[in-house]
């Protein structure tokens, strides 16, 4: 049986702090953040990797329009 | 002006790697929270894993807005399934080094929506995967915050040493 996640609670009225075992719904919001997370991760690597593409893309009709990689550089 | 900065929560030094950190029964005596924070996750699948912010227990009607930079490469997001405060410190990064967060929330005691604001900064040996980020964030709540609970977004967890602080502000 596998060892279930724990959380250090600090109680602000006492100063007291101990670790507890997370609750099931715990566990389970848990689970619905990492994969909203997973999904938000992969949008935002996706869109990174599309905006490299396109300025790739861009360069290479630049350079094909005859402008020196100096010149295709200095456009930022 | 702030003219009270005090630690109302005992600075949490984690011994053993934990899921999740909660500062419970938070008075409602000081005007704003800062909360300081250095942590590393034990996540081993991304560059940087989401620190997650859940208040009063409650996962509804929140929302992020943040600016991030992963190394000169720009960006936006924002996202109410699971709204971060920031991409902290994984497993993936430089052994042994720790993101930083610094959030401010306003007003928490207080009726009206709640409302902050976090930058963070990872640590990492490497030029081009750093990552910075300057988050907002939102609470459609009108609830006195009374907990806060820190959290990773991929389900990994705190690493040993990580610390979070809360500190009071009281202005007037």
């Amino acid at each position: 049986m596998s060892e279930k996640p724990t959380k250090i609670v600090v109680d602000c009225s006492t100063g007291e702090t101990s670790i507890i075992e997370l609750t099931a719904e715990e566990i389970a919001q848990r689970e619905v953040d990492a994969a909203a997370y997973a999904i938000e991760a992969a949008e935002r690597e996706a869109a990174e990797e599309a905006k490299a593409n396109a300025k790739l893309s861009a360069q290479a009709k630049l350079a094909a329009l005859g402008l020196s990689s100096e010149e295709i550089a200095a456009l930022g | 002006m702030a003219n009270t900065f005090q630690q109302i929560g005992t600075t949490q030094t984690v011994s053993t790697a934990v899921a999740s950190i909660a500062f419970t029964a938070i008075p409602a005596t000081y005007t704003d929270l800062v909360v300081y924070i250095s942590c590393r996750t034990s996540d081993s699948s991304y560059g940087s894993a989401g620190l997650n912010l859940l208040i009063n227990g409650v996962s509804t009607d929140r929302i992020h807005y943040r600016l991030y930079a992963v190394g000169s490469s720009p960006g936006a997001d924002t996202n109410t399934g699971a709204p971060i405060l920031a991409g902290t410190n994984t497993d993936n990064l430089t052994a042994n080094a720790f993101g930083n967060t610094t959030m401010y929330l306003q007003n928490y005691a207080g009726n009206q929506y709640k409302s902050w604001r976090t930058d963070n900064a990872n640590a990492n040996n490497s030029t081009s995967n750093i990552e910075t980020d300057y988050c907002s964030g939102r609470w459609a709540s009108t609830a006195a915050i009374t907990s806060l609970t820190f959290s990773v977004s991929s389900a990994s967890n705190f690493m040993t040493h990580s610390t979070f602080s809360l500190y009071g502000i009281l202005k007037y």
